[in-house]
Parts: structure tokens; C-alpha cells; sequence
């Protein structure tokens, strides 16, 4: 991903999470924008206003969460070439196969520790356009550090 | 008779139309009044004495006639028959005398006796009368020659209608014998035929032999002599070529008869019976011609065969059934009897009654006098069993029907039969019935009868006590079942029997009833269809027991089952849930421990320095002990789909997994080809990954990690007390280390959930790897096992069935 003018969303119920998300890409990569919704619902009503480059999306939310998030998106004929990052705590074989099925572009644990989620975010804004659109093949689905 | 009359008709109106009045004479009127007038008697007589020279056939009716009145009858004809003349009426004479001829009214001549001969010789002596009395008439050559001339006439036409009537009489003669023989032959139930005996082809046959043999008159031509190889039955050929050979020495008017089989064109060979006699013969007076008639016998012959097979069958029946049938004449006291009643009473002939009695036991006596007797003056009917004894002794059991005539006893019918064995077996039947009510009072099996025609239902004593009733206590009829049985359960009960009913298969079937008092019980039975022989139900029959507490106990087990699954899932879901959602505040607690370590750990104090460490390093123990947790659950509750698994593929995945503990460890793991099993492929992965994982885990520091994994087929009946299933093959994959090993004690409890070996410090485990390799290799139907020695190494035996 080119970091020229970025703009993403990071969908996380998780408070803790989305400002070490921020503090980590404002160090990983200081042009892109983040903007942060807390739960599924806020994600698809920011959507309708205007598109982001790319989606960070957290699974285990209230109200709405990221799988269902994840199909309405990949339904949308407006939506679905936004890539969805699947940014979650798990890293369940049921739940990588089916956010893959499902059309999701890219998928990553959530690290347990700052310097690794630097890394990966890194990781994720050197790769190159087909390497994750539309969808990278299954092994390289899941991105490790 | 209408043709011919119609015929003669229109011959007659031919004769006008060829020579119209061309019997009007001109010198015959004169003469024929000369002769009634001057020579009546005279040409009479002449006339008669001409018909007697030349032998008129016709006279002969005459002969007994006296010559008088002969003479008055000839006079009175010749008077009418010259007046037709004198008046030039002779056609019309022609025409009545045919007339009558054709109307029978010749006085004492029948129509039919008049023969050719009549009329050609009537004409002769008519001419010759005529002629006779010429010379006297006239000298006059001329007249003469005229007159010749105009009786030549005459005489041509009366022969010419006579002849055309006398055809016309004899073609309506045949003409009745044909419609006669056509009659008789459509009413004769076979086909008349005349058949030549020295060709063998057939000269004359009737029309109905199609509807007989189906072959039609033409196609039995075509066939020629060949006939009788076609058509007869192969058995019967010969017999039928020899009985038409020896007809030549058949006489006139014998009948020769032949039963045979002939190939009907529709339906194979039929019986037919045949009735010949000689026809013609030829010069030498040898039979060269034969007429018969044939008669289709087949119904006969199947009647009479089934009458034979009745009777066969019914000896056979009476001999099975130890029957013998009398019929005893009582007024003359000679009896007809069947073979096997002498069989029964061990005699060669019948017995007149008082030696007969002789036989029978001298108790017994009396009373089979005065049963007979009883039935002679009574009702008839006569039942009586009795001992007897000629060379075995015996007990027969006999029965009889007196017929009456006029208040008479005439005789009497009746059987006999010998029911000794039928007594010892009626005993021990007793006594079977009698232990067979024993054995279902003791294991409470009833079993009961549905007669369906009748609407009867039979009940063992076991069957009422089963619906809480007296034994035998009342009639059981169809309504009456369905009473008892549980308002829910009857109209399922109802279609299960309507079903049976109809598919002739009675299923298992369990209903409740309810007992009189209220209480509610549940049984299980079985039933079967009993049909006749037209494959119709008439009977439903089967057990039935009370398994009201079975019921009741599956019922809870059922329940329990229902809940114990229910359980297993709520931990299962706890389990995901827990493991999941405590990595959550985990995930948190090492985040940010981790980020102050990586950003402010120079500003702390040294005890924290010293314990953010500590703090980290837990929070990573925990995080191992959550995922083999959620391991362990997912081995549980993951669904079990089988594929084949190369081995040597799943190790190599394994291998990678590991990549980094492997290098690190410096691990040699040794294999050779290993072959394809059908596993649950991502679960056998994780049973190598943590066996393969211990083995480098629990290492000798410093010694290079050797794991060696060798594998072979072996029989289930050399592992019984390791779980194996006997007369099964598995498949056993052995992975053997140089590291710590164990003590052997030790080798069931390793596989237990949470137990360690060692305390945590030396070794980071969580004490689930093996729980989950247990269970996984339980999912795969086989076992795993453990050998160890410390500080030598261990093997892990993994044993997976084969199919």
C-alpha cells in the first residue's frame, strides 16, 4: 500500500487497542490518516459519507461485528474493492477460513507487543498492490511478523 | 324348394319366350276328336298295351290294380288328354299334367318315383297310340305327313318340359340332402371327413374342422400326406398310422375307434376321439376310402384326469391323515370301504360287525353299540372313540352320517381314524401349553391372535395380565383392544395395522395402554401377517411384553443423554469462550508490560526492573496454557472428517512448523516412506507437532536431539489390554527420542489432562499437549501408548486402525 494521503478506518471496540493502533502507525507510517469507529454500525455509517484507501477491522464487536461488517461489505458493489484488513485478537482456523471465504484481503493477530504491531503495520504498507487485491493466495493470506 | 320352383319357373317362361304358340296344331284337333269319338276304348287299350311292351316304369304302381278299373282310369285320361288336343290346348296340357306332377297330385305316383325312363317311354307309346290309328283316319299321304309332323312336335316339347321338370324335381332333391347334411354336420359336435386310406390325403371334409383345429380346409390340403406327421402328437403317430393300416381288414359297418392327440393351431394338442368305418372300396373289394367322425375329447380327458388325481389324492390324503371312509349298507349289511380303513383295523377284508367287535376292546364295546345305535334311531350322527386291538393295539376315533328313506336308516357313511399318536401328542401338547403359560407368566411374554374375518381375538392368560385383566375373563374382539389402548397411541396403532395389512409385514411396535384402574403401561411387540392362498390377510398374530420399566429407563437414559451432550457442549463453548476471551486482558497485560520494557524500562526502579520480567514471563505462561486449552477443546468438539493423509507430507508440514526449535535444538528426525492413512488430517498434524514437540522439549541439554520414527502393521489381538479391538489390523507409528525420558510408571498418567512431570521451571509445559494427543487419536478409533526410561528417552506408540 502507498502511504501517499491514506486514509483508513480502524473498526475496534477495543479502546486500549485503537490508541496504540494510532500511536503505532503514526510511527509506522506518519501519512496515513486513521480515523477510528468503535463498533460495526459506525463503520458502515462512515462508509456511506466517504471511502477509505483501507479497512482495519476488529471482529469481536457490539452491535454489529466484523464478519457481518465484513459480508456487507464485500456485497456492496460500492464497497467491495476497499481492502478489508481483519485485525483481530484471535487466530482461530475457523475464523481465518471463513474471514478468507468471505472475501477479507489481508489478516492479522493482533501482537502483544508495540514494536511487533509497528512491524507488521509496516509490513502491510510495503505490499504491493496484487499482492492483496483482490485476494492473495491462502498461505499468504494470514501476514506474520 | 323355392330355388327349384323358382328355376322351373323360368325355364318354362324361356320355353314361351323361344316358341310362342308354336303348339297351335291344324291337323291335330281333327284327328284327336276321331280318335275320342270313333277309337276312344280302342286307342286306350293300345295305349296300355304299348306302356306294357316297352315296360313303363311307371305301371308298376299300377300292378295291383284290377284291369276294369285300370282300364276306366286310362279311358278317363285319354278323354281329358284328347280333348286338349281337339281344343288346341295342348301347351296348357303339358303344363298341368307338370304341374301336377311338380305339386304331387298324380294320383298313386309320388313326384319323386317318376324317373327318366317315365318320361321317354310315356312319349314312346304315345307317339306309337297316335300313330296306330292313323292308316284309319286318312289315306291322304299328305294329311298324313302333317299330322307326323305336328305329333313330332308335340312329343319334342312334353319331353323337353318333362326332362327340365324331372331336373328341376331331382336338383331339389339334392338340394335338400346337401342342406340336410349341412345341418347335420353344423349340429355334430366333431368334423366328418372321408379320408383315402391309400394315399393318406383326405377326399371330403366338413367346415367346421376350423374352429376345431384352428387350421383351415386348404392348409390341411397343402399338407398332403404329411397330415399326420404334422398334426398328431408325436406319441400317438405311430398308433394312429397302425389303426388306419388295419382297416383293411375292416368289414362293412364296423366302427373302429381311436383316441389321439391333434395340434390345435391356437393352443398346442387336444384330445379328440375318432369314429371310423369303411366308405369305399376298391376293385378287389380292399377299403380304400374311409368315413369318420372326430370328437374333440379334451374337456373329457382333463375331467377324467382330475377325477383320476382326485381320487389319488384324496387316498393319499386319507393315507396321511391315518383316514379310512366306509359306506355300511344297513339293510343288507355289506359295507364299500377305502384301502386304508383295512390298514387302520389291520384287516384283508371287511368284517361283519360282530367279529368286527371282536377287536374292539371288550370296555369299549357297549358303548360303540350304543353310540351306532343311537345314531340308527336318532339323529343320525355318529361319533365315537374306542380302543382296538387286532395286531396293535390302538385308539380309533370314528364318525358317521345315517341317511333315511322314508323314516328308514339306509346307510351309513362315516371315517375312521386312528388317533393314537394323535392322543400321545395331544397329551405332551397339554403339557407343552402348560409350560409355555408357566414360561410367559415368568418372563411376561403374551401373545395373541387376530382372526381378522371373524373379528376374534385370542389372548394367552399372559396377555390379560399384561392389560390388567382376569385371564380368559372375556371375549377380546378388535373394538375392545382398541379401547384399552392409550387415546394417543390409537390411531397410530390403527395405521401400523392398516399398513400391515396391506404390505402383509407386521413392524416392531410399542403403544401404551391404560389398565381400568388408570394406570398407564407401555408395551413392545412384535406381530406377523398369516395370509391364505390368495395371498389375503386372515390373520395377525404375535408377542407382546410389558416394558412399561425399560420404557421408563431408556426414557431417562434418554434424557440424561440428552442433557449429558448438552453439557459437553456448554463446556465445549465454555472452554472456546474462556480460553478466547481471557487472551483478551492477557493479550493487554503483556502489550503494555511490553511497552514500558521497550520504552521506559531504564526509568524504573531496579524492583521493577527486576519484576516486569516476571510479570511478562507469566503472562506468556498463561498465554501457552490458554491455547493448549483451546487446543485441547477443539480436538474435542471439531468435526471428524477422514481423508487420506500422506505421512511423510504431514511430517514435513510438522517439520516446519517446529523449523525454528529444530535448528535451534539441532534435531535430527529420522523416517523412512510412510504410507497413506485415512485420518482426520489437521488433528493428526497437532498429535505429531506435540510429540515431536516434547521430544525436542524434554532434550538432554547439550546432546543433539535424535527422533526416529519407523512404522508397521500390526494385529489387534497382540494389543487387547492396550485397547485394541480384536481381528482388527493397525497401523502403528512409533517415534522414539534420546531425551529424558520418564519413569515407566508414569506412562499412563502422562496422557491425563494437566499432569506434569516436572516442575516448571526446568520445563515450560502446560500438562494438555498429551491430553490432546489422547483425544485426538481417540477421535481416530485407536490408542497411543508410552514407553520411557529416564535419561535414556521415550517412545510414543500411536496405533490407528486400518479398515
Amino acid at each position: 500500500m502507498t502511504t501517499h494521503n491514506y486514509q483508513i478506518i480502524l473498526a475496534d471496540d477495543d479502546e486500549d487497542d485503537r490508541i496504540f493502533f494510532k500511536e503505532a502507525m503514526s510511527e509506522a507510517a506518519s501519512s496515513v490518516t486513521v480515523k477510528t469507529v468503535s463498533d460495526g454500525i459506525e463503520l458502515m455509517n462512515m462508509l456511506s459519507n466517504k471511502l477509505p484507501d483501507a479497512i482495519f477491522l476488529d471482529l469481536n464487536m457490539p452491535f454489529k461485528n466484523g464478519q457481518e461488517c465484513l459480508h456487507e461489505i464485500k456485497n456492496n458493489r460500492r464497497y467491495k474493492n476497499i481492502p478489508v484488513v481483519i485485525y483481530s485478537t484471535s487466530s482461530n482456523v475457523d475464523q481465518i477460513n471463513s474471514t478468507f471465504q468471505a472475501g477479507a484481503n489481508l489478516y492479522i493477530s493482533k501482537p502483544d507487543s508495540y514494536l511487533k504491531l509497528k512491524v507488521i503495520l509496516k509490513k502491510v504498507f510495503t505490499l504491493k498492490c496484487e499482492e492483496y487485491k483482490p485476494q492473495p493466495e491462502k498461505e499468504k493470506f494470514v501476514l506474520k511478523y | 324348394m323355392t330355388l327349384t320352383q323358382n328355376k322351373s319357373d323360368a325355364t318354362r317362361s324361356a320355353d314361351e319366350a323361344i316358341m310362342p304358340n308354336q303348339l297351335h296344331f291344324h291337323y291335330l284337333p281333327d284327328y284327336a276328336n276321331y280318335l275320342l269319338t270313333k277309337k276312344l276304348e280302342e286307342y286306350t287299350r293300345k295305349s296300355l298295351e304299348v306302356s306294357r311292351e316297352i315296360e313303363v316304369p311307371l305301371l308298376k304302381f299300377f300292378e295291383n290294380m284290377p284291369e276294369e278299373q285300370l282300364m276306366q282310369l286310362s279311358v278317363e285320361g285319354t278323354i281329358e288328354y284328347l280333348n286338349y288336343f281337339v281344343s288346341n290346348r295342348v301347351e296348357e296340357f303339358i303344363d298341368l299334367s307338370l304341374k301336377r306332377w311338380i305339386e304331387n297330385q298324380l294320383p298313386l305316383v309320388q313326384s319323386e318315383d317318376i324317373v327318366a325312363q317315365d318320361i321317354s317311354t310315356v312319349s314312346f307309346t304315345r307317339r306309337k297310340a297316335f300313330r296306330h290309328f292313323l292308316p284309319d283316319y286318312t289315306t291322304d299321304w299328305q294329311l298324313c305327313n302333317h299330322i307326323l309332323e305336328e305329333i313330332d312336335l308335340f312329343i319334342l316339347t312334353y319331353e323337353e318340359k318333362s326332362y327340365n321338370t324331372l331336373f328341376n324335381i331331382k336338383q331339389q332333391k339334392i338340394n335338400e340332402n346337401l342342406y340336410f347334411i349341412e345341418k347335420v354336420n353344423n349340429t355334430l359336435p366333431g368334423i366328418v371327413y372321408v379320408l383315402d386310406i391309400i394315399s393318406f390325403k383326405e377326399v371330403y371334409s366338413t367346415s367346421k374342422r376350423e374352429e376345431f383345429l384352428g387350421y383351415t380346409n386348404e392348409e390341411i390340403k397343402n399338407l398332403g400326406a404329411d397330415v399326420f406327421a404334422a398334426l398328431v402328437h408325436p406319441e400317438d403317430y405311430e398308433q394312429r398310422m397302425a389303426h388306419l393300416s388295419n382297416f383293411s381288414s375292416a368289414t362293412d359297418g364296423e366302427i373302429r375307434s381311436l383316441e389321439y392327440r391333434v395340434k390345435n393351431k391356437k393352443n398346442g394338442y387336444h384330445w379328440q376321439r375318432v369314429y371310423e368305418t369303411v366308405f369305399r372300396r376298391d376293385e378287389a373289394g380292399a377299403p380304400s376310402q374311409i368315413i369318420g367322425i372326430t370328437l374333440d375329447i379334451n374337456k373329457e380327458k382333463e375331467a377324467s384326469q382330475k377325477l383320476q388325481l382326485r381320487e389319488l389324492q384324496l387316498s393319499e390324503a386319507q393315507e396321511i391323515a391315518g383316514l379310512g371312509s366306509f359306506e355300511w349298507d344297513l339293510q343288507t349289511q355289506s359295507s364299500l370301504y377305502s384301502d386304508q380303513l383295512l390298514k387302520i383295523f389291520e384287516i384283508d377284508e371287511a368284517k361283519d360287525y360282530l367279529s368286527f367287535l371282536q377287536f374292539v376292546h371288550p370296555a369299549d364295546r357297549d358303548r360303540l353299540t350304543a353310540a351306532i345305535n343311537a345314531a340308527i334311531t336318532g339323529d343320525g350322527r355318529y361319533e365315537c372313540e374306542y380302543r382296538y386291538k387286532n395286531k396293535t393295539e390302538k385308539i380309533i376315533w370314528s364318525r358317521g352320517i345315517v341317511t333315511f328313506q322314508d323314516g328308514k336308516p339306509i346307510r351309513m357313511r362315516g371315517t375312521v381314524m386312528d388317533v393314537t399318536e394323535r392322543n400321545t401328542i395331544l397329551q405332551q401338547l397339554e403339557h407343552t401349553v402348560e409350560l409355555h403359560k408357566q414360561a410367559q407368566a415368568l418372563t411376561h411374554i403374551g401373545n395373541w391372535s387376530w382372526d381378522i374375518p371373524n373379528n376374534q381375538i385370542d389372548w394367552s392368560d399372559e396377555m390379560y395380565r399384561i392389560y390388567g385383566l382376569e385371564p380368559q375373563s372375556e371375549k377380546i374382539h378388535f373394538e375392545r383392544f382398541l379401547s384399552l389402548v392409550h387415546p394417543d397411541d390409537r390411531g397410530r396403532r390403527l395405521d401400523e395395522i392398516q399398513n400391515a395389512l396391506q404390505t402383509n409385514k407386521a413392524e416392531d411396535y410399542v403403544i401404551r395402554i391404560v389398565w381400568d384402574n388408570g394406570t398407564i403401561r407401555v408395551l413392545q411387540g412384535k406381530g406377523e401377517v398369516i395370509t391364505d392362498e390368495f395371498n389375503k390377510p386372515v390373520k395377525l398374530t404375535g408377542t407382546c411384553q410389558d416394558v412399561t420399566e425399560q420404557y421408563h429407563i431408556n426414557q431417562e437414559l434418554e434424557q440424561k443423554n440428552i442433557e449429558l451432550q448438552r453439557s459437553n457442549e456448554e463446556l465445549t463453548s465454555f472452554n472456546y469462550i474462556a480460553s478466547h476471551d481471557l487472551q483478551e486482558p492477557l493479550r493487554k497485560i503483556k502489550l503494555f508490560s511490553n511497552r514500558i520494557f521497550e520504552k521506559d524500562f531504564e526509568r524504573l526502579s531496579d524492583t521493577a526492573k527486576e519484576f516486569l520480567p516476571r510479570i511478562i514471563t507469566s503472562a506468556n505462561q498463561m498465554q501457552k496454557l490458554l491455547n493448549d486449552l483451546l487446543a485441547f477443546s477443539r480436538a474435542t468438539s471439531a468435526e471428524k472428517i477422514f481423508e487420506k493423509t500422506n505421512l511423510n507430507t504431514l511430517l514435513e508440514e510438522v517439520r516446519n512448523t517446529l523449523k525454528e526449535s529444530i535448528e535451534e535444538k539441532n534435531v535430527t528426525i529420522s523416517y523412512t516412506k510412510l504410507p497413506d492413512l485415512n485420518l482426520i488430517s489437521f488433528q493428526f498434524q497437532q498429535l505429531l507437532e506435540n510429540i515431536i514437540g516434547n521430544a525436542i522439549k524434554y532434550s538432554k541439554p547439550g546432546v543433539p536431539v535424535e527422533i526416529k520414527i519407523t512404522s508397521k502393521t500390526v494385529t489387534g489381538k497382540n494389543y487387547l489390554n492396550q485397547g485394541a479391538v480384536a481381528g482388527k489390523n493397525y497401523h502403528l507409528l512409533s517415534i522414539s527420542d534420546n531425551g529424558i525420558g520418564f519413569d515407566q510408571q508414569y506412562a499412563q498418567k502422562i496422557f491425563e489432562l494437566f499432569q506434569r512431570l516436572h516442575n516448571k521451571n526446568e520445563y515450560s509445559g502446560t500438562g494438555i499437549g498429551l491430553a490432546i494427543c489422547k483425544k485426538i487419536i481417540q477421535n481416530h478409533n485407536g490408542f497411543i501408548t508410552a514407553t520411557g526410561e529416564p535419561d535414556k528417552g521415550a517412545t510414543f506408540h500411536i496405533f490407528t486402525p486400518l479398515i
